[in-house]
């Protein structure tokens, strides 16, 4: 299953709110782990994305030393970010009700 | 260093991206993959990497774009909360930065404000560029003067009536006689609308202007701001008031504003309207007038002109020496050499002061930036951008400098108060304005002031952040530790010379406070009266006033002796001009502008106990005898070159005057105040009985209490005229003291202004000092583990502070001498450099030096080395 311009950010903002800081190797492992591998996502453009949600402030950046002690870019939820995770949930909550209500639709109902 | 070429956002694109690829082979050869067929299965997965990178690079051009103005605010204010937190955190440097800022610039503001208010600012008056003064200008007698006789004056006003608004204007004391304690007001008669001439308003009321100068209109006053304060409370319905001016009722028609004054050299106080039949209250003319012209937008050379052909014309009628008119702008004249000097010296106490702040506040900025630097360089290394750094360096230092310059600006206000109320008076009466603080001055040492500390707090952080590369830990020899070096001498050296200057200041005053004035001031206590024309005409009325009240005074219990005398010290009076001639010899020139003398009663030298040493003092006969003198020793000396043996000699002031005879000799008396430069020699005439005794003082010698002696002459004068004003009651001893206000003043000013330029100073010396050994640690550190003896180390620190200061005292020594050589008359009795007062400065330098290398010396010598050098 291919992931939806759009809904990548949604992933982002979730992990980061569930994880904390992570540099971009770390989300994307984590999306994978946590979906069984169900989602398929280009590695190389996590990146545009996780730029433009620095960019809208949605996330934070810093840079930092990873485990392994290589210098790698961290990215953590900002305030801004926080509250527009919360808006997107809303938002998918309605979304999956709306198909969900349409998925168990029979003829004559 | 594979991105080296690349500019520093393409490098950290590639750094992320490269991670990514990194982490994934990782990753992959934990699955199993051999390392070769790794990276090609990472590089697949991740996708075209040009493209990412493209993509990349072009959101982070578009944020640079739009970063907004908004964003801008919202950084700086994250910024200046960062700043808040680290003042919060480390206070040390901050309250010393901040302290610093405040004293330094708040102090020079209030220094230099009195200066302005005295020399530079404009008059108050709105038409300040279109008044002249009209001066009469003897030529016979090469001699210029701003009075006129009246008639002529009001000639000259009235010729040049149609070219341009003449003011008229004389001087005229007053007695408000008919409230409980009577006193003088210093009163000018204007003419015509002398306001609208000016240029000027009244804070209340209308004031008055040529209706009110016709002989027949009712009689008004204008009062002046601090009359109206001190007398009338500040009477908001004073307007329509009446008040009672000699013998006249007055109806209050205006209050002008604070800081008022006209002649705007003056001392005064309350203006009335100069009538056309040239009286100020229909009894008798005013006999001087003095001029000022509003000139319009005629050339002043035309009004001149015009003028001086007004003034030979009244020449020729009057009949009498030739007149001519010179004019000078109004504002030509501001203040005499002394108080202009003292302004000077003054003001450059200020400069060296706010040098000694401004360099204070840049070398704590420039430590406090060092010890930042490797913080820096390490956020710099995690990715920090050098803007957001060098903004956050900014915004801490805007913090420090704001709260400097709120600090600066209350005590610039505090302290224009405090320097305003303790002005001698000398300096009031050159005061054409208010002091008030000046906001360009305020304004531009706060910009000086924020641009050097934000210089010094900045562009550390800007060259920091220039390289990535740590430069070392030695200090010795970088740039901003030369700098500093520098700094370090230009503060002693400033400090030196202030020190030096203070140190002078008070090494004059106590000299002259410790001349020994020629009498006795214990129990002495002095007041004047003037006798107003009106109820006292006559020179016989004058006298059974004067003897009825020393006869009186002289009964009262405790008093000893009584006398009348027209000069008492320090305030005597004086002739000038004077080329004194003994008899036989040739006139010489005197050495001061004056030669003090004063018109004494019998009992005068008794009361003052100044003994007679030579000849007799006066006796009652010689009251018909104006011709027979006493003198004081340093007189005979200059006149005849001896110290004794005068008595019966003559000699003569001027050539062509009678030849005065001395009957008695006393030792040097200093009729002028202790500080007597302007006139040392004294003569002394006898009382005459048939003298005008308009204006007298008289001396009261008594036992017991001083304040006794001044209760009851108060009684005594207001049981014999409960109208008169007594003038300058007050023990000789107060007087004395109050002569010497100006030189206290100066020393006060100069001593605090030293003491706060010291204390910033030590402050900012020893932090510098203590810094720079402490950047040396390390190396303390690795000389002691070599085995250097502890005792060598600590010298050889204490030598390098040492040295530093010993340069800036030596070229502080030369300032202070400089402002030794400024300050010149406004020392008593001291050279430029004396060598107590340069002692003293130095070693406080020294000291402060010294305890500033030691102390860091010895704890970093004291500590285990292995721990100095796993410090950084």
């Amino acid at each position: 299953m291919k992931v939806v311009q759009g809904t990548l950010d949604y992933l982002v903002l979730k992990t980061l709110s569930v994880e904390g800081v992570k540099h971009g190797f770390e989300i994307l492992e984590w999306i994978l782990a946590t979906t069984d591998g169900a989602l398929e996502i280009e590695e190389g453009s996590l990146y545009p994305a996780l730029h433009r949600m620095e960019k809208r402030g949605l996330i934070e950046a810093t840079w930092g030393v990873s485990p392994k002690g290589r210098r790698a870019k961290y990215y953590g939820l900002s305030a801004l970010g926080e509250r527009e995770l919360v808006a997107e949930e809303k938002r998918w909550a309605s979304c999956v009700e709306a198909v969900g209500k349409i998925a168990v639709a029979g003829p004559g109902s | 260093m594979k991105f080296r070429a690349q500019p520093a956002s393409e490098r950290v694109i590639d750094e992320e991206l490269e991670h990514h690829i990194l982490e994934r082979i990782d990753a992959l050869i934990e699955q199993g993959y051999p390392p070769a067929a790794a990276r090609r299965e990472a590089e697949r997965r991740f996708g075209d990497t040009k493209a990412v990178r493209r993509a990349l690079q072009s959101i982070r051009a578009a944020t640079a774009r739009e970063l907004r103005w908004s964003d801008y605010v919202r950084a700086f204010f994250r910024d200046l909360r960062h700043g808040v937190r680290l003042l919060r955190k480390e206070p040390g440097v901050a309250v010393a930065v901040i302290l610093t800022i405040g004293v330094g610039v708040g102090a020079n503001a209030a220094l230099f404000s009195v200066t302005d208010a005295v020399l530079m600012r404009p008059l108050p008056y709105e038409e300040r560029d279109r008044l002249v003064s009209l001066d009469a200008f003897y030529v016979d007698q090469d001699w210029k003067i701003n009075r006129w006789t009246a008639e002529r004056g009001n000639a000259v006003a009235e010729g040049l009536s149609d070219h341009a608004a003449v003011v008229r204007f004389a001087q005229r004391s007053f007695v408000r006689g008919d409230v409980t304690e009577p006193h003088r007001v210093m009163g000018f008669g204007v003419s015509g609308d002398w306001l609208t001439a000016l240029g000027a308003t009244p804070a209340l009321g209308r004031g008055f202007g040529a209706a009110d100068g016709a002989d027949e209109a009712p009689l008004v006053v204008v009062l002046g701001h601090e009359l109206w304060q001190q007398r009338f409370g500040g009477d908001l319905d004073i307007l329509g008031k009446s008040v009672q001016l000699d013998q006249n009722q007055f109806e209050v028609v205006g209050v002008m504003p604070a800081g008022f004054k006209f002649p705007p050299i003056s001392s005064s106080e309350a203006w009335v309207p100069l009538r056309a039949d040239g009286t100020v209250d229909g009894n008798r003319a005013e006999p001087f007038v003095s001029l000022v012209a509003n000139i319009g937008g005629a050339s002043s050379d035309a009004i001149f002109e015009r003028a001086n052909a007004v003034a030979l014309g009244v020449s020729e009628e009057i009949g009498s020496g030739s007149v001519e008119v010179r004019g000078e702008p109004l504002d030509s004249f501001r203040a005499n050499r002394d108080v202009r000097r003292a302004l000077l010296v003054l003001s450059g106490v200020g400069i060296g002061m706010l040098m000694i702040a401004i360099i204070n506040a840049a070398n704590l900025m420039l430590v406090r930036a060092d010890t930042r630097r490797s913080e820096m360089e390490l956020r710099l290394a995690l990715g920090a951008s050098r803007a957001r750094l060098v903004r956050q360096a900014c915004a801490e230092f805007l913090v420090w400098a704001g709260a400097g310059a709120l600090l600066a600006i209350g005590i610039a206000y505090l302290a224009v108060d405090l320097l305003a109320s303790q002005l001698p008076a000398e300096v009031t009466w050159f005061l054409t304005s208010q002091v008030v603080v000046d906001h360009r001055v305020l304004g531009f040492a706060l910009a000086t002031m924020m641009l050097v500390a934000l210089g010094a707090g900045v562009l550390p952080s800007l060259r920091a952040t220039r390289s990535l590369v740590s430069t070392g830990r030695t200090t010795a020899g970088s740039p901003t530790s030369r700098l500093r070096h520098g700094l370090l001498i230009a503060q002693v050296a400033i400090t030196v010379a202030l020190l030096s200057g203070a140190a002078l200041m008070m090494q004059s005053f106590v000299r002259l406070t410790a001349v020994d004035p020629g009498f006795n001031t214990a129990g002495l206590t002095q007041f004047s009266m003037e006798l107003p024309v009106d109820s006292y005409p006559e020179p016989e009325a004058q006298r059974a006033f004067f003897d009825e009240l020393k006869e009186r005074l002289q009964a009262q219990p405790g008093v000893v002796r009584v006398s009348l005398a027209n000069g008492v010290p320090p305030r005597s009076g004086f002739s000038f001009g004077v080329s004194p001639e003994a008899e036989g010899g040739a006139p010489k020139e005197l050495p001061g502008v004056f030669l003090p003398n004063a018109t004494v009663g019998t009992d005068y030298f008794a009361a003052l106990q100044t003994p007679v040493v030579e000849g007799r003092s006066f006796l009652p006969q010689d009251a018909a005898e104006p011709d027979k003198v006493i003198i004081d020793r340093s007189l005979a000396q200059f006149l005849w070159g001896v110290e004794s043996g005068v008595v019966g000699r003559r000699f003569r002031l001027n050539e062509g005057e009678p030849w005065l005879t001395v009957v008695g000799l006393i030792d040097d008396l200093k009729l002028m105040g202790q500080d007597d430069r302007d006139g040392e020699f004294e003569l002394f005439y006898p009382l005459q009985a048939d003298a005008q005794l308009r204006y007298m003082s008289m001396l009261v010698r008594s036992e017991g209490a001083p304040g006794a002696a001044v209760a009851s002459i108060r009684a005594e004068v207001r049981s014999l005229d409960p109208t008169l004003p007594i003038d300058d009651l007050t023990t000789l001893t107060s007087a004395m003291a109050d002569a010497n206000d100006k030189p206290r003043f100066y020393l006060r000013a100069m001593g605090l202004f030293a003491v706060l330029a010291v204390t910033l100073a030590v402050i900012g010396t020893y932090g510098t000092l203590a810094f720079m050994v402490r950047t040396r640690y390390r190396e303390l550190g690795v000389r002691a583990a070599l085995g250097a003896q502890t005792g060598a180390l600590r010298w050889m620190v204490l030598r390098r502070g040492l040295a530093l200061t010993t340069t800036g005292i030596a070229l502080g020594l030369f300032g202070g001498y400089a402002v030794g050589r400024g300050a010149g008359s406004l020392l008593y009795g001291v050279e430029p450099l004396e060598p107590i007062a340069s002692a003293a400065a130095v070693a406080c330098m020294l000291l402060c030096a010294a305890a500033a290398s030691w102390f860091p010396a010895v704890q970093a010598t004291r500590a285990d080395p292995n721990d100095v050098l796993r410090a950084d």
